[in-house]
């Protein structure tokens, strides 16, 4: 598996998350209502569970729950770690020869999709900042700009397995550049990134499954951010 | 002794009147933020009634469209600096008077807050009628891209002056608080180092106990002295160092550390705004949005937390008051505060998770700071579940809404710390989730926080009670309307529902209806609430609530 590697990819994806959310809150509701129901007891003489809890407060209970929260936030954070950008992005591209750049354009309101060829895995170009003026280079797309005639991608062939690099920019305002699940205009997002305008915005993804995807702005970026769409095709290997 | 009585009902409280001026300020937020939630709330209204393809403006979608994301900003803009900040300011310009005992450094600058913050929603209220759809938090750097068939720049202009107004109006409050706790003489007492055997057992109020809240002290700290018990810092000292501290009341120090972050989160915002209006009046100008965008941030997520401590530091001192136990100065309330005051500050970069371009060390800080923010919250909640456990808990509105905030509080720290992980916002963020989080941290945990508060202080400042009845209905439908609304945006952006759109996917059209349904029962019960209010207010004291209030 290369390409970023994503928690679904790692088997704690979105049914992951819904199960562990559902537990964390009945768990918390038992707690809550168990502790709202201990308030009925009489508490004439102390005894019983009620002087454990003494014991419990004397002995500092609060102290070990502050450890415990400690310990399990130290324990997540290592298990999230390799997602972080940055070592999620060096781990995929240790293991691969060649990466595949896509430049993507991003302006009110199209998307332009473009094959920049193929590099090798190992130069991971940092994200910087890039010259002021980039709509000079975007203009010769040309079908940008016009309600619902966003800008086809079909010169970019992109094949399951590998490594692609997109490299995003915008000439205007922030957008949000995302990979929804198919075809599906208003499917799940797959992936997501900003695009700041003035920067290049990088992103590295393995697609699975061929298919055709939606390219979707998910950031609000004025009156037709919702025609700013296109759609690429994820062929077999 | 004269409060006697008083704890017979509900526990000690501090012996200091606030200002009649106070109180009638205090009043004016609450009933401002009152309106200003009914506003912002039709906003949603509007914004289901397009998604569920009712279509306005004559049919013209691209104008539906413009006026749905016109509601979204009002919505947003509004919920947050007209209802919750409204409420924040004004119930802690009460908390800090009477926990301080002492008056406000300024009234004056009291009554400059409210008229900037007024004067700023309403600005943003009217450029929404100009269909500027700005978003929440500016959607930057679009707001200052005016044009293309969107708004125009007079609107662009008004909103940014909008958003000065709110800057500067929260900017005076925060100066107000820090300057009315640094100066003069503050009430203090004597943090204890352990619990006494029979602290949380005991139903009396011990009367030589000098922790006690009502046994508050006016004390002169030196400034040191002073910075570390406001901000918490002395709960960490060990027992010898710690009994030389003075400590101030624990809603005191939620106030201040809310108000300091506050003050140096503020800086982002002017940035923005500071960068915004260069923009707009040279468009030559080639300003970095990158670090524009993070300045925003670092306002941005601590005005989330904004709305938040005053109402922590108020519920550790109610939730005992509510158990008819002396109030204690238990150093487990104190220690959570230093590490609200630092994370509070670095958390926001999460939000610039996607933002690729950001450096490495920025966005590992992203992530370590998500997950550090958790930790005070979890001392914060099993502290206050611990002061309730086997106590004695009068169960009124007050008491019920804290604990259905404490819970709607947490469910959204949970939700939160899976947005904290890069790996899985790469997913979640932009759908409807983001928004679920922020309704339950918001709807279900700030506001009902507010409203435990409200229903606490009018008795004191007004001598009146609320109807319990109304207060009853008022808590059910808050609660079932809130957490229906939270949970269903919560689930349905696992399920990959996008936010920010008026469509609505096929695939979940379904939820439309119920989306409605909740939204409509939370605006109900906040009807009710007005009602009971205003009739509350205007309505003479009897004689028994006289007898039996004069002396809380």
């Amino acid at each position: 598996m290369v390409g970023v590697q994503l928690a679904s990819e790692l088997g704690f994806g979105v049914p992951w998350l819904v199960e562990v959310l559902t537990m964390a809150i009945v768990i918390a509701t038992g707690f809550f209502v168990y502790v709202a129901l201990s308030t009925k007891s009489k508490h004439v003489v102390l005894g019983g569970f009620d002087k454990a809890k003494h014991e419990l407060n004397k002995y500092h209970a609060e102290r070990y729950w502050a450890i415990f929260v400690a310990g399990m936030l130290i324990w997540l954070y290592i298990l999230g770690y390799p997602w972080m950008p940055p070592v999620a992005f060096s781990n995929a591209l240790q293991h691969t020869g060649k990466v595949h750049i896509v430049k993507v354009t991003g302006g009110q309101w199209f998307w332009v999709l473009q094959d920049g060829g193929f590099s090798s895995g190992q130069s991971h170009a940092n994200m910087k900042k890039t010259s002021t003026n980039v709509s000079a280079e975007v203009t010769s797309f040309g079908t940008g700009g016009v309600m619902g005639t966003t800008a086809a991608s079909g010169e970019v062939k992109i094949k399951v397995g590998e490594v692609v690099k997109f490299v995003a920019r915008s000439i205007d305002v922030n957008h949000g550049f995302t990979i929804l699940s198919s075809s599906n205009s208003m499917d799940s997002p797959l992936m997501q990134m900003q695009v700041i305008p003035g920067f290049d915005n990088i992103f590295y993804y393995t697609f699975n499954k061929p298919g055709t995807y939606t390219i979707r702005c998910l950031e609000y970026c004025g009156w037709n951010h919702p025609y700013m769409i296109s759609l690429v095709t994820v062929v077999s290997a | 002794m004269q409060h006697a009585n008083y704890d017979k009902e509900h526990g000690p409280a501090p012996e200091y009147e606030i200002t009649k001026d106070l109180s009638d300020l205090t009043l004016m937020f609450i009933v401002a933020s009152i309106i200003y939630f009914l506003i912002a709330g039709s906003m949603a209204i509007v914004m289901r009634v397009i998604q569920s393809k009712l279509m306005l403006m004559g049919g013209n979608q691209q104008e539906t469209f413009g006026l749905f994301y016109a509601a979204l900003t009002v919505h947003g803009q509004v919920m947050f600096f007209g209802f919750a900040s409204m409420v924040t300011i004004g119930i802690s310009y009460y908390l800090i008077s009477k926990f301080g005992k002492k008056p406000l450094f300024s009234m004056r600058l009291a009554i400059w807050s409210f008229s900037s913050l007024n004067a700023g929603v309403i600005l943003v209220i009217v450029t929404g009628t100009m269909f500027l759809g700005a978003g929440w938090y500016d959607l930057m750097p679009l707001i200052f891209h005016p044009g293309n068939n969107g708004w125009s720049t007079l609107s662009a202009v008004a909103f940014l002056n909008a958003q000065v107004l709110i800057a500067v109006g929260i900017t005076l409050f925060c100066i107000n608080i820090i300057a009315t706790v640094f100066s003069g003489k503050i009430g203090a007492g004597l943090e204890k180092t352990e619990q006494a055997d029979d602290d949380r057992h005991s139903s009396k109020s011990d009367e030589g106990d000098k922790g006690r809240a009502d046994f508050l002290t006016l004390q002169d700290m030196p400034g040191t002295t002073r910075w570390i018990s406001v901000l918490g810092i002395s709960s960490w000292l060990p027992k010898r160092s710690r009994r030389l501290v003075p400590a101030v009341s624990v809603v005191v120090t939620g106030v201040f550390v809310n108000a300091f972050v506050q003050l140096i989160g503020n800086t982002g915002l002017y940035t923005q705004l500071a960068t915004g209006f260069s923009y707009l009046m040279n468009p030559n100008f080639q300003p970095n949005w990158l670090l524009t965008k993070d300045a925003f941030w670092f306002f941005g997520h601590p005005i989330v937390y904004f709305t938040l401590f005053s109402f922590l530091g108020a519920v550790y001192y109610y939730i005992p008051r509510y158990t008819k136990k002396t109030v204690p100065y238990d150093k487990w309330a104190y220690r959570s505060w230093p590490f609200y005051f630092i994370f509070t500050m670095l958390v926001f970069q999460h939000h610039s998770f996607l933002d690729m371009p950001n450096p490495v060390w920025f966005q590992i800080l992203s992530q370590t700071a998500s997950f550090g923010i958790i930790f005070p919250s979890g001392l914060t909640i099993m502290t206050v579940m611990m002061y309730i456990f086997r106590s004695r808990i009068k169960w009124n509105i007050s008491s019920m809404f804290f604990l259905a905030g404490i819970a709607g509080w947490a469910y959204g720290g949970f939700n939160g710390a899976q947005e904290g992980w890069w790996g899985t916002d790469v997913y979640l963020h932009n759908t409807l989730n983001v928004v679920g989080h922020i309704h339950l941290v918001i709807l279900t945990g700030s506001m009902l926080f507010a409203l435990g508060l409200i229903y606490s202080i009018i008795p004191d400042i007004t001598k009146k009670r609320l109807n319990r009845t109304l207060g009853v209905v008022h808590l059910v439908l808050t609660v079932v309307g809130g957490f229906g609304l939270a949970l269903m945006f919560t689930y349905l952006g696992f399920a990959g529902f996008i936010r920010r759109e008026a469509d609505v996917p096929a695939q979940f059209s379904w939820a439309l209806s119920w989306l409605l349904f909740f939204a409509l029962t939370v605006g109900f019960a906040q009807i009710v609430f007005s009602y009971n209010l205003f009739k509350t207010l205007k309505r003479k004291a009897t004689q028994e609530e006289v007898q039996s209030l004069k002396t809380s």
